[in-house]
Protein backbone atom coordinates (compact mmCIF):
# COMPACT_ATOMS: atom_id res chain seq x y z
CA UNK A 1 0.00 0.00 0.00
CA UNK A 2 2.88 2.33 0.72
CA UNK A 3 4.59 1.13 -1.50
CA UNK A 4 2.42 1.72 -3.99
CA UNK A 5 1.46 4.82 -3.00
CA UNK A 6 5.40 5.95 -3.20
CA UNK A 7 5.73 4.96 -6.75
CA UNK A 8 2.66 6.81 -7.69
CA UNK A 9 4.01 10.18 -5.73
CA UNK A 10 7.78 9.68 -7.85
CA UNK A 11 5.88 9.04 -10.97
CA UNK A 12 3.60 12.02 -10.09
CA UNK A 13 6.75 14.00 -9.61
CA UNK A 14 8.50 13.01 -12.72
CA UNK A 15 5.69 13.74 -14.79
CA UNK A 16 5.11 17.30 -13.63
CA UNK A 17 8.73 17.79 -14.18
CA UNK A 18 8.52 16.62 -17.75
CA UNK A 19 5.24 18.44 -18.42
CA UNK A 20 5.81 21.85 -17.01
CA UNK A 21 9.58 22.04 -18.67
CA UNK A 22 7.57 20.80 -22.14
CA UNK A 23 7.92 23.86 -24.10
CA UNK A 24 5.21 23.82 -27.05
CA UNK A 25 7.31 26.08 -28.68
CA UNK A 26 10.52 24.33 -29.33
CA UNK A 27 13.90 26.05 -29.91
CA UNK A 28 15.28 23.54 -32.16
CA UNK A 29 15.48 24.42 -35.41
CA UNK A 30 12.25 22.76 -37.35
CA UNK A 31 12.75 21.14 -40.40
CA UNK A 32 16.12 21.56 -40.19
CA UNK A 33 17.87 21.34 -43.75
CA UNK A 34 19.92 18.03 -43.56
CA UNK A 35 23.89 19.67 -43.58
CA UNK A 36 25.03 19.26 -47.12
CA UNK A 37 28.54 19.21 -46.60
CA UNK A 38 31.98 17.77 -47.97
CA UNK A 39 34.88 17.16 -45.58
CA UNK A 40 35.48 20.67 -45.82
CA UNK A 41 32.46 23.25 -44.34
CA UNK A 42 29.22 22.02 -43.26
CA UNK A 43 26.44 23.92 -44.10
CA UNK A 44 23.49 23.94 -41.62
CA UNK A 45 20.00 24.85 -41.37
CA UNK A 46 20.59 27.52 -43.78
CA UNK A 47 17.08 29.18 -44.89
CA UNK A 48 16.02 32.97 -46.33
CA UNK A 49 13.19 34.65 -44.07
CA UNK A 50 9.94 35.62 -46.38
CA UNK A 51 10.86 39.52 -47.00
CA UNK A 52 7.61 41.67 -46.05
CA UNK A 53 5.89 43.15 -49.08
CA UNK A 54 7.45 46.32 -50.26
CA UNK A 55 11.08 45.43 -48.21
CA UNK A 56 13.84 45.50 -51.14
CA UNK A 57 16.14 43.67 -49.12
CA UNK A 58 16.33 40.14 -47.77
CA UNK A 59 18.28 38.17 -45.40
CA UNK A 60 19.26 34.71 -45.13
CA UNK A 61 20.67 32.34 -41.79
CA UNK A 62 22.54 29.50 -41.46
CA UNK A 63 25.47 27.68 -39.57
CA UNK A 64 29.20 27.17 -41.12
CA UNK A 65 31.47 24.32 -39.98
CA UNK A 66 34.74 23.83 -40.95
CA UNK A 67 36.61 20.56 -40.50
CA UNK A 68 40.32 22.51 -41.05
CA UNK A 69 39.89 26.12 -40.95
CA UNK A 70 38.50 28.65 -43.98
CA UNK A 71 37.51 31.44 -44.85
CA UNK A 72 34.35 32.40 -46.33
CA UNK A 73 35.10 34.99 -49.20
CA UNK A 74 31.88 35.59 -51.53
CA UNK A 75 28.41 35.31 -51.49
CA UNK A 76 26.26 35.52 -54.47
CA UNK A 77 22.61 34.35 -55.83
CA UNK A 78 21.07 34.10 -59.01
CA UNK A 79 20.53 37.83 -60.42
CA UNK A 80 16.86 36.33 -60.75
CA UNK A 81 16.80 36.34 -56.97
CA UNK A 82 18.68 40.19 -55.55
CA UNK A 83 20.73 42.55 -57.26
CA UNK A 84 23.71 41.32 -54.63
CA UNK A 85 24.62 40.07 -51.82
CA UNK A 86 26.92 40.59 -49.12
CA UNK A 87 27.57 39.13 -44.81
CA UNK A 88 26.89 41.49 -42.75
CA UNK A 89 27.46 41.89 -39.00
CA UNK A 90 24.97 43.93 -36.31
CA UNK A 91 27.23 45.79 -33.89
CA UNK A 92 25.93 47.93 -31.26
CA UNK A 93 27.67 51.18 -31.26
CA UNK A 94 28.54 53.52 -28.76
CA UNK A 95 25.16 55.14 -28.82
CA UNK A 96 23.25 51.98 -28.18
CA UNK A 97 22.32 51.95 -31.44
CA UNK A 98 22.20 48.67 -33.92
CA UNK A 99 24.62 49.01 -36.93
CA UNK A 100 25.33 47.07 -39.72
CA UNK A 101 28.58 46.31 -40.94
CA UNK A 102 29.55 44.42 -44.15
CA UNK A 103 31.91 41.63 -43.58
CA UNK A 104 34.22 41.59 -46.55
CA UNK A 105 35.66 37.74 -45.66
CA UNK A 106 34.34 35.60 -42.78
CA UNK A 107 36.85 33.54 -41.14
CA UNK A 108 35.73 30.08 -40.45
CA UNK A 109 38.02 28.64 -37.66
CA UNK A 110 38.91 24.89 -37.32
CA UNK A 111 35.69 22.44 -35.96
CA UNK A 112 33.94 25.88 -34.81
CA UNK A 113 30.82 27.02 -35.75
CA UNK A 114 29.98 30.04 -37.55
CA UNK A 115 26.47 31.23 -36.48
CA UNK A 116 24.27 33.56 -38.79
CA UNK A 117 21.51 34.33 -36.75
CA UNK A 118 18.96 37.46 -36.37
CA UNK A 119 21.05 39.77 -34.68
CA UNK A 120 24.12 38.66 -35.04
CA UNK A 121 25.38 38.26 -39.09
CA UNK A 122 23.28 36.93 -42.07
CA UNK A 123 23.46 37.13 -45.75
CA UNK A 124 22.50 40.35 -46.90
CA UNK A 125 20.09 40.14 -50.53
CA UNK A 126 20.00 43.78 -51.81
CA UNK A 127 17.09 44.61 -54.68
CA UNK A 128 15.14 42.06 -54.27
CA UNK A 129 13.79 41.08 -57.39
CA UNK A 130 10.84 39.77 -56.36
CA UNK A 131 9.40 39.00 -52.61
CA UNK A 132 10.93 35.85 -50.99
CA UNK A 133 7.65 33.65 -50.56
CA UNK A 134 7.98 31.02 -47.78
CA UNK A 135 8.04 27.58 -49.31
CA UNK A 136 9.97 28.73 -52.43
CA UNK A 137 14.11 28.18 -52.54
CA UNK A 138 16.73 30.05 -54.05
CA UNK A 139 20.33 28.84 -54.89
CA UNK A 140 23.64 30.66 -52.86
CA UNK A 141 26.68 30.22 -53.57
CA UNK A 142 29.33 30.19 -51.55
CA UNK A 143 32.86 30.67 -52.18
CA UNK A 144 36.10 29.62 -50.18
CA UNK A 145 39.88 30.72 -49.61
CA UNK A 146 41.11 27.51 -50.23
CA UNK A 147 39.31 27.25 -53.70
CA UNK A 148 35.65 25.66 -52.63
CA UNK A 149 32.71 26.90 -54.51
CA UNK A 150 29.48 25.38 -52.96
CA UNK A 151 26.02 25.71 -54.45
CA UNK A 152 23.25 25.55 -51.74
CA UNK A 153 19.55 25.51 -51.94
CA UNK A 154 18.03 27.84 -49.61
CA UNK A 155 14.54 27.17 -48.67
CA UNK A 156 12.66 30.10 -47.41
CA UNK A 157 10.71 30.02 -44.52
CA UNK A 158 10.33 31.59 -40.93
CA UNK A 159 12.51 31.62 -38.51
CA UNK B 1 19.25 0.47 14.73
CA UNK B 2 17.39 0.60 11.34
CA UNK B 3 14.82 2.95 11.22
CA UNK B 4 11.15 1.59 11.47
CA UNK B 5 10.47 0.73 7.34
CA UNK B 6 7.60 3.16 7.40
CA UNK B 7 9.40 6.10 8.52
CA UNK B 8 11.80 5.45 5.71
CA UNK B 9 8.99 5.34 3.08
CA UNK B 10 7.31 8.31 4.39
CA UNK B 11 10.01 10.26 4.41
CA UNK B 12 10.86 9.37 0.64
CA UNK B 13 7.58 10.02 0.20
CA UNK B 14 7.60 13.72 1.43
CA UNK B 15 10.76 14.41 -0.97
CA UNK B 16 9.20 12.48 -3.81
CA UNK B 17 5.75 15.80 -3.17
CA UNK B 18 8.32 18.08 -2.41
CA UNK B 19 10.22 16.86 -5.72
CA UNK B 20 6.43 17.27 -7.41
CA UNK B 21 5.88 20.83 -6.04
CA UNK B 22 9.28 22.00 -7.17
CA UNK B 23 8.97 20.97 -10.34
CA UNK B 24 5.82 22.51 -11.10
CA UNK B 25 6.72 25.75 -9.69
CA UNK B 26 10.33 25.72 -11.14
CA UNK B 27 8.76 25.34 -14.56
CA UNK B 28 5.33 26.22 -14.86
CA UNK B 29 5.18 29.32 -17.83
CA UNK B 30 5.44 32.01 -14.81
CA UNK B 31 2.64 33.75 -14.03
CA UNK B 32 4.02 36.31 -11.81
CA UNK B 33 7.39 37.12 -10.66
CA UNK B 34 9.86 40.05 -12.21
CA UNK B 35 9.31 41.78 -15.77
CA UNK B 36 12.40 40.81 -18.20
CA UNK B 37 11.69 44.24 -19.92
CA UNK B 38 13.18 47.61 -18.08
CA UNK B 39 10.71 49.95 -15.73
CA UNK B 40 11.75 53.10 -14.46
CA UNK B 41 11.13 55.21 -11.53
CA UNK B 42 9.69 57.83 -13.85
CA UNK B 43 8.52 56.74 -16.61
CA UNK B 44 8.83 59.23 -19.59
CA UNK B 45 5.71 60.69 -21.47
CA UNK B 46 4.87 60.80 -24.81
CA UNK B 47 1.25 60.80 -25.00
CA UNK B 48 1.19 64.57 -25.84
CA UNK B 49 3.08 63.56 -29.11
CA UNK B 50 1.45 62.33 -32.55
CA UNK B 51 2.76 61.54 -36.14
CA UNK B 52 1.15 61.19 -39.03
CA UNK B 53 -0.73 57.50 -39.49
CA UNK B 54 -0.28 55.90 -43.26
CA UNK B 55 -3.47 54.31 -44.21
CA UNK B 56 -3.66 51.97 -47.40
CA UNK B 57 -6.11 53.79 -50.25
CA UNK B 58 -7.03 56.62 -47.65
CA UNK B 59 -5.19 60.05 -46.95
CA UNK B 60 -2.95 59.73 -43.74
CA UNK B 61 -4.02 60.68 -40.44
CA UNK B 62 -2.79 61.45 -37.14
CA UNK B 63 -1.44 58.89 -34.30
CA UNK B 64 -0.85 59.64 -30.57
CA UNK B 65 1.46 57.80 -28.83
CA UNK B 66 -1.32 56.60 -26.45
CA UNK B 67 -2.69 52.99 -26.02
CA UNK B 68 -6.43 52.53 -26.46
CA UNK B 69 -8.39 52.45 -22.99
CA UNK B 70 -7.43 49.21 -20.90
CA UNK B 71 -5.19 48.44 -23.46
CA UNK B 72 -0.98 48.49 -24.21
CA UNK B 73 1.02 50.07 -27.07
CA UNK B 74 3.93 49.15 -28.83
CA UNK B 75 6.45 51.04 -30.43
CA UNK B 76 9.53 50.51 -32.40
CA UNK B 77 11.33 52.85 -34.76
CA UNK B 78 12.82 51.32 -37.81
CA UNK B 79 13.17 51.30 -41.40
CA UNK B 80 11.64 48.55 -44.31
CA UNK B 81 14.93 48.37 -46.15
CA UNK B 82 15.73 46.66 -42.47
CA UNK B 83 16.78 43.27 -43.50
CA UNK B 84 17.01 41.46 -39.34
CA UNK B 85 16.27 43.90 -36.57
CA UNK B 86 13.03 45.07 -37.77
CA UNK B 87 11.35 42.05 -39.29
CA UNK B 88 12.63 39.74 -35.97
CA UNK B 89 11.50 42.03 -33.81
CA UNK B 90 8.18 42.68 -35.00
CA UNK B 91 7.95 38.27 -36.25
CA UNK B 92 9.07 37.92 -32.24
CA UNK B 93 5.77 40.36 -31.18
CA UNK B 94 3.94 38.48 -33.32
CA UNK B 95 4.55 35.22 -31.83
CA UNK B 96 4.41 36.39 -28.13
CA UNK B 97 0.43 38.45 -28.86
CA UNK B 98 0.12 34.29 -29.98
CA UNK B 99 1.34 33.27 -26.76
CA UNK B 100 -0.62 35.76 -24.82
CA UNK B 101 -4.02 34.47 -25.59
CA UNK B 102 -7.27 36.53 -26.35
CA UNK B 103 -5.44 39.44 -24.33
CA UNK B 104 -3.13 40.29 -27.14
CA UNK B 105 -5.70 41.88 -28.89
CA UNK B 106 -5.45 45.18 -26.26
CA UNK B 107 -1.94 45.45 -27.46
CA UNK B 108 -1.53 47.47 -30.88
CA UNK B 109 1.56 48.18 -32.70
CA UNK B 110 2.92 51.22 -34.04
CA UNK B 111 5.87 50.95 -36.58
CA UNK B 112 8.32 54.38 -36.88
CA UNK B 113 10.25 54.63 -39.95
CA UNK B 114 13.58 56.46 -38.86
CA UNK B 115 14.08 56.86 -43.00
CA UNK B 116 10.89 58.52 -44.17
CA UNK B 117 13.17 59.46 -47.62
CA UNK B 118 12.96 55.95 -48.44
CA UNK B 119 10.17 54.86 -46.50
CA UNK B 120 7.03 56.17 -48.07
CA UNK B 121 3.35 56.16 -46.37
CA UNK B 122 2.18 53.01 -48.79
CA UNK B 123 5.05 51.29 -48.61
CA UNK B 124 4.91 51.75 -44.62
CA UNK B 125 1.30 50.54 -44.57
CA UNK B 126 2.30 47.58 -47.19
CA UNK B 127 5.00 46.18 -44.93
CA UNK B 128 3.49 46.51 -41.46
CA UNK B 129 0.08 45.17 -42.40
CA UNK B 130 2.21 42.30 -43.72
CA UNK B 131 2.65 41.55 -39.70
CA UNK B 132 -0.07 42.79 -38.25
CA UNK B 133 -4.00 43.65 -38.93
CA UNK B 134 -4.94 46.99 -37.76
CA UNK B 135 -0.98 48.05 -36.54
CA UNK B 136 -0.26 51.77 -36.52
CA UNK B 137 2.79 52.78 -39.53
CA UNK B 138 3.77 55.69 -39.12
CA UNK B 139 5.76 58.53 -41.39
CA UNK B 140 7.78 61.89 -39.68
CA UNK B 141 6.77 64.78 -42.03
CA UNK B 142 9.78 66.34 -40.81
CA UNK B 143 13.28 65.20 -39.08
CA UNK B 144 12.64 67.66 -36.53
CA UNK B 145 9.57 65.52 -35.67
CA UNK B 146 10.83 62.28 -35.70
CA UNK B 147 14.18 63.86 -33.09
CA UNK B 148 11.33 65.03 -30.87
CA UNK B 149 9.44 61.67 -30.86
CA UNK B 150 12.59 60.00 -30.96
CA UNK B 151 13.97 61.70 -28.03
CA UNK B 152 11.15 61.56 -25.85
CA UNK B 153 11.37 58.32 -26.15
CA UNK B 154 15.15 58.21 -25.41
CA UNK B 155 15.57 56.40 -28.87
CA UNK B 156 17.90 57.89 -31.66
CA UNK B 157 18.76 56.94 -35.65
CA UNK B 158 21.21 58.32 -38.90
CA UNK B 159 20.85 57.54 -42.22
CA UNK B 160 23.86 58.02 -44.16
CA UNK B 161 23.84 57.44 -47.94
CA UNK B 162 27.52 56.07 -48.76
CA UNK B 163 29.62 56.83 -51.87
CA UNK B 164 28.59 53.56 -53.36
CA UNK B 165 24.58 54.35 -52.94
CA UNK B 166 24.16 51.84 -50.42
CA UNK B 167 22.57 53.51 -47.14
CA UNK B 168 23.79 53.20 -43.55
CA UNK B 169 20.76 53.01 -41.23
CA UNK B 170 22.44 52.96 -37.15
CA UNK B 171 18.78 52.92 -34.96
CA UNK B 172 17.74 52.30 -31.54
CA UNK B 173 15.82 49.13 -30.97
CA UNK B 174 14.47 49.02 -28.09
CA UNK B 175 10.73 48.20 -28.18
CA UNK B 176 8.71 50.09 -26.02
CA UNK B 177 5.40 49.81 -24.16
CA UNK B 178 3.19 52.99 -23.68
CA UNK B 179 -0.38 52.37 -21.25
CA UNK B 180 -3.33 54.84 -21.96
CA UNK B 181 -1.94 57.59 -20.77
CA UNK B 182 1.18 57.92 -22.49
CA UNK B 183 3.56 56.74 -20.23
CA UNK B 184 6.03 54.17 -21.34
CA UNK B 185 5.70 51.17 -18.77
CA UNK B 186 8.44 49.48 -20.17
CA UNK B 187 11.30 48.84 -22.63
CA UNK B 188 12.12 45.38 -24.10
CA UNK B 189 15.95 45.32 -25.39
CA UNK B 190 16.49 43.57 -29.15
CA UNK B 191 16.55 40.50 -28.82
CA UNK B 192 14.35 40.03 -26.28
CA UNK B 193 12.39 36.63 -26.58
CA UNK B 194 8.42 35.89 -27.53
CA UNK B 195 8.20 34.00 -24.66
CA UNK B 196 9.75 36.71 -22.60
CA UNK B 197 7.49 39.41 -24.14
CA UNK B 198 3.96 37.13 -23.37
CA UNK B 199 5.27 37.06 -19.73
CA UNK B 200 5.55 40.65 -19.51
CA UNK B 201 2.60 41.62 -21.19
CA UNK B 202 0.57 39.32 -18.97
CA UNK B 203 1.54 40.95 -16.35
CA UNK B 204 1.03 44.36 -17.71
CA UNK B 205 -2.27 43.57 -19.12
CA UNK B 206 -3.46 41.68 -15.79
CA UNK B 207 -2.91 45.33 -13.89
CA UNK B 208 -4.92 46.81 -16.48
CA UNK B 209 -8.73 46.27 -16.54
CA UNK B 210 -9.83 44.97 -19.88
CA UNK B 211 -11.51 48.64 -20.63
CA UNK B 212 -13.93 49.55 -23.48
CA UNK B 213 -12.97 46.79 -26.12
Amino acid sequence: MTRRLLTLLVSVALMAGALSCSRPESTLPMASEAAVGDAAVTLTDFHARPSPPGASVGAIFGTLLSGGGDTLIAVSVPATVAGRAEIHRMVQNAAGQMEMHAVPWLALPEDAPVELAPGGMHVMLFDLVGPLVAGEKLTLTLRFRTGGERLLEVPVRED
Amino acid sequence: MPRPTFVRRLTLAAAALLLAAASLFACAPRAGGPLVGHTRAIPKQVGNLSMAEARTGLPDTTFSFRARPGGLLFVFFGFTHCPDLCPTTLGDLRRALRKAGPDGSRVEVAFVTVDPGRDSSETMARYLGSFFVGGHPLRPDTNEQLLAVQAAFGAASSVTRKANGDFDVAHTAVGYLVDERGAVVLEWDYGTTPADMAHDLRILLSRTPGGSR
